[in-house]
Parts: structure tokens; sequence; C-alpha cells
């Protein structure tokens, strides 16, 4: 049996106008299934479909539904590729048997002292990123032009140098610290998660923490912090401001994924981002936008789309230059200028 | 926008399309909020809708078939999850409720006093002018109905600081309430019990 609703009242009632006892029987009228809602409330959404009312702006709600999608797709496509990881993987195995071969033969010979190898060198090469394994079967990635490098007897003493931007899963073994050390601090880690980004060309160091428990120490003393999961320490060098805050840790290393997140960010440094991602130079001609804040997510975008995309949701125009060649044969890099529109 | 275009798009759609996805939310996303609006009156609880929806259709995008109506679709989904909001807002609806009753002067046809919506705005705006630790605590209190001793080690406050807030918070809310009474209520008393 279904019951009759007031038809009066749900059109009373959607404008606004009510009692408190009127509420109580529109709540009941949807907690309840003896009505049938749907038949009197379809001809209204039918109505508000052909209404011109102003359009709510929900892009919010967009971008974050949207940012699941890429999460999840990127996620069912990594799983995908786990057969083929395991190749790479045999690879990589079948590599360092032929060096550890390669290092008893070494060792056999005169190169007794250890301290007479080079530093072992990872480096992402510009609008690249890499996958590292290290010796102790920690692991991490290196993001465009960024560099990792660390001493033969990696085992002994696990530290690190990065310039650049990293991720790191670090394996956890007891009574042995973990130290990635860059130019303005030293991250030490016990086994955890998180993302360092040191770039000199950018004005901060950060670095956010997705698991575990990392300690920061500013190399010239001058701050000491432990952090937390879903935190990010963030120092300024040329203020010397450090500054704490919470944050998605997802978000800040998203481009191991290849995906390029830029979460509120002023331009100014989002750019500096996307000439690394792109290894181009962009010229920003007014200074003021450097300040402008915007949400964007790309993945896999040529960057024709990607800067089409930024002067749809921001103040500015932009013009790319051809490639020219310089003198002595070297192709220079793309140039894009950058003006308020 | 004809339908037929809605074809095209869930067309496109189950082929994990991005772009008509972004066409469809373009298209689908300001009216469900409008409609979602009308009924839970909560801006917070029609944005939940509108990305519940969304959601959902991204998620079934593969048993989508194309020559269905899709409105009545978008209509089906959201008509389930406003009934489910509005069993979650129930508690907040009555703490409201009890709160504007409090404050009231004419408690007898309160009840029965069709600017009821005005009322509830009103006193969502006044809540939103307190101090913020007054706020924290007013919600606290009456919103969540969470007692003074729970409150006070929460927020690390003696129970009598606790207290003297709610206190004050209410004395706001009445004041506030009062000099409406005079001004604006009178008129839309007359205007409509007329």
């Amino acid at each position: 049996m279904t019951k009759n609703i007031d038809k009066d009242l749900l059109i009373r009632y959607s404008k606004g106008k009510y009692s408190y006892n009127d509420l109580k029987k529109i709540r009941e009228c949807f907690s309840s299934f003896k009505y049938d809602l749907g038949r009197y409330l379809y001809p209204r959404w039918e109505s508000i479909l052909t209404e011109n009312s102003a359009p709510k702006n929900l892009h919010h709600i967009y971008k974050n539904i949207h940012y699941d999608i890429l999460v999840k797709e990127s996620n069912q496509k990594k799983s995908r590729k786990l057969f083929h990881r395991i190749t790479q993987i045999a690879a990589v195995l079948l590599i360092a048997i032929l060096f550890s071969g390669l290092g008893y033969l070494l060792s056999k010979s005169d190169f007794q002292n250890k301290d007479q190898f080079a530093w072992v060198e990872i480096n992402a090469p510009l609008g690249s990123r890499v996958e590292f394994f290290l010796p102790d079967s920690s692991r991490g990635w290196l993001n465009s032009g960024s560099k990792l490098k660390y001493s033969p007897n990696f085992i002994d003493n696990r530290l690190v140098n990065l310039t650049g931007e990293g991720y790191f899963e670090v394996k956890h073994f007891d009574n042995s610290k973990f130290r990635v050390s860059v130019p303005d601090m030293n991250i030490d880690v016990l086994g955890t998660k998180f993302n360092v980004s040191a770039y000199h060309e950018d004005d901060f160091t950060e670095v956010v923490l997705e698991k575990g428990k990392v300690e920061i120490t500013g190399k010239t003393g001058n701050f000491n912090q432990i952090l937390k999961p879903n935190e990010k320490i963030s120092f300024n060098h040329q203020e010397r401001k450090v500054l704490l805050s919470e944050v998605n840790p997802q978000k800040s290393s998203a481009w191991k994924e290849g995906m390029l997140v830029i979460d509120n960010e002023p331009l100014g440094t989002a750019l500096n981002r996307i000439e690394r991602w792109y290894n181009i130079s962009i010229v920003i001609e007014n200074e003021n936008l450097k300040e402008y804040r915007f949400k964007a997510t790309f993945i896999d975008e040529p960057l024709e789309e990607v800067l089409k995309l930024i002067a749809k949701t921001t103040p500015i125009k932009y013009k790319i230059d051809d490639r020219v060649i310089s003198e002595n044969g070297v192709v220079n890099k793309r140039k894009v200028t950058i003006k308020l529109k | 926008m004809k339908n037929n275009n809605d074809q095209l798009l869930v067309m496109k759609l189950r082929k994990n399309d991005h772009e008509s996805f972004k066409l469809l939310f373009e298209k689908y996303s300001s009216p469900l909020y409008n409609f979602a609006f009308s009924y839970l009156k909560s801006n917070s609880a029609a944005e939940d809708i509108v990305q519940e929806v969304f959601i959902k259709i991204w998620e079934k995008r593969s048993t989508l078939i194309s020559d269905s109506n899709l409105k009545a679709y978008i209509f089906k989904i959201a008509l389930n999850a406003m009934r489910k909001q509005f069993l979650k807002l129930s508690k907040d609806t009555e703490a409201k409720h009890d709160i504007l009753f409090d404050i009231s002067n004419d408690k007898n046809s309160f009840d029965d006093n069709n600017d009821y919506d005005f009322l509830l705005s009103k006193l969502n705006e006044l809540i939103e002018q307190m101090p913020e630790k007054r706020k924290l605590v007013f919600i606290k209190k009456k919103l969540e109905e969470k007692s003074i001793k729970e409150i006070a080690t929460e927020l690390d406050l003696s129970p009598k600081t606790v207290e003297y807030h709610v206190t004050e918070a209410m004395k706001f809310l009445k004041n506030k309430f009062e000099k409406l009474n005079f001004k604006g209520l009178i008129f839309f008393y007359l205007f409509i019990k007329k």
C-alpha cells in the first residue's frame, strides 16, 4: 500500500515556505518507502533540468572524483604490468649478479681500499622519471633532473645524497639508520615512505611523510623536527624559515605514477615543475602572476595541452617558440613565454 | 541539449573516456545540486549527493546502456542518496529545533510557524558569527550533544569555562532573535498568515 503525499507541501517545502511540522512530514516521506516519492519528485527534477538557473560552481567536486579515478586507473595499470615488472626485476637481478661477480674480481685484485671506488650515481635525465633499487632492498623513484649518490660501503653506512626530488621506500633494519642528505638538511629514518624535494632552483626544500617516522635536522643546526605521517616540512632557504603543515602525501608523490598534480600551488612554483617535467624553459613576464594559485591534475598530457588547460583556469596567455639551433650546433630547449591575459 | 547527445556521451564513457565524463558532470551537476538542496536544505549534504551520484556513474559506466534514459538513471541514484542523507541529518535537525524552540517567545504556535526555513538559516548564520572557541563549544554541546565533561577534556578547558561559553552563546542567539522578532518577523507574519 502506498500512502498519499501532500503534493502542495512538497512544492512549498522545496521553495522554502514550511513549518517545523511540515519538515517532520517531509522527513517521514523520505525515510519511509510507503510513499511513492519518485513519482512526485521526477517532474520536479525534469523541470529543474530545463530551468536556466545560474550554474553552481562544483568544480572542486569534479576535481576530487577525477583525482580518485586517475589514482584507481594507475593502480589497475600497475597490477596489469606486474608480469612485465617481474621480468624487469629478473633483468635487474641478473645485472646485480654480474656486478657482484665483477666486484668480487675487483676485490681480489689490487683495489682493496673501498674508498677508492667511485660513488654510485643514479640519474634521472630532465623530462624523465626513474625507479631505483638500493643494495639494502630499499627502493624509490627519482623525478626529472634529479641525482642520487651513495658510497660503495652503503650496506655499513646507509647514506644517500640527493639533489632534486625523490620518493623513498626505506627497508627497516633494527639499529640501522638510513640517512638522506640534501644541501640544507639531513633526513634520518627507520623504515618508512616519504617524498623529498630539494631542487637547487627552488626556494624551498620539502619533505612529506607518508608512513613511519623521520627526523629532520638542519645542516647549520638551525632546526630539528620529528615528522609524523601526513605532515610536510618546508624549509625556505632564502627566508631561513621552517613551516610545518598537514597534507595529503599521495598528492606530493603522484609524480612517480606519471601524474603532475598541482594542488593550490602558486603559478611560479608550478611552472618550475612543468619546466623540469617537459625539459623546457619558461619565462614569466609579469612578476605578480607567480603568486596566482590554482589546482590541476595532468596525466600523460602533451605540453601544448597542459598550457592550454592552465590558460583556461588562470589569467594567462602563452607563446611557444620553436627550437633554435645555436652557433655551435646545439639545439636549444623549447621556450615558453607566459603573460598576463 | 538533447538526449541523443547523452547517448553519444554514454557510449564514449563505456570506453573509459574522461572527457565525456567531464561533459556529463558539467551538464548535470548543477541541476542535481539544486534539486538535492531544495529538499535537504544543506550545502554540504547537497554536495555529497553530487559526489555520490557521479562516483556511481563512473563505477557503473560499463553497465550503462547507451539508449537508456540517463536523466532517469541519475534521478534514481540521487533519490536513494537523498533518503540516506535525510536520516543522517535528522539528529542535526532535531538539535536545531530544540535550540530554536528554546529561544522562541511564542512556544504554542512555534511548530506551525511557516517561516521555519528562515529561522533555520538565520540560526546557521549566527552560529557562524560566534567567536571560534565559543562556536566549537556550542556545536559540541548543542548539535553533537556531548556532555560538559567530555567537551572540557576534549578541548582542554575547565567545565566552568565550557558552561560559560554555552550560556553566552545561548544569550547571544536569544538576543539576536528577539531583535528580529521586532523588525522582520512581524512583517513576515502579516504577509504569510493573510
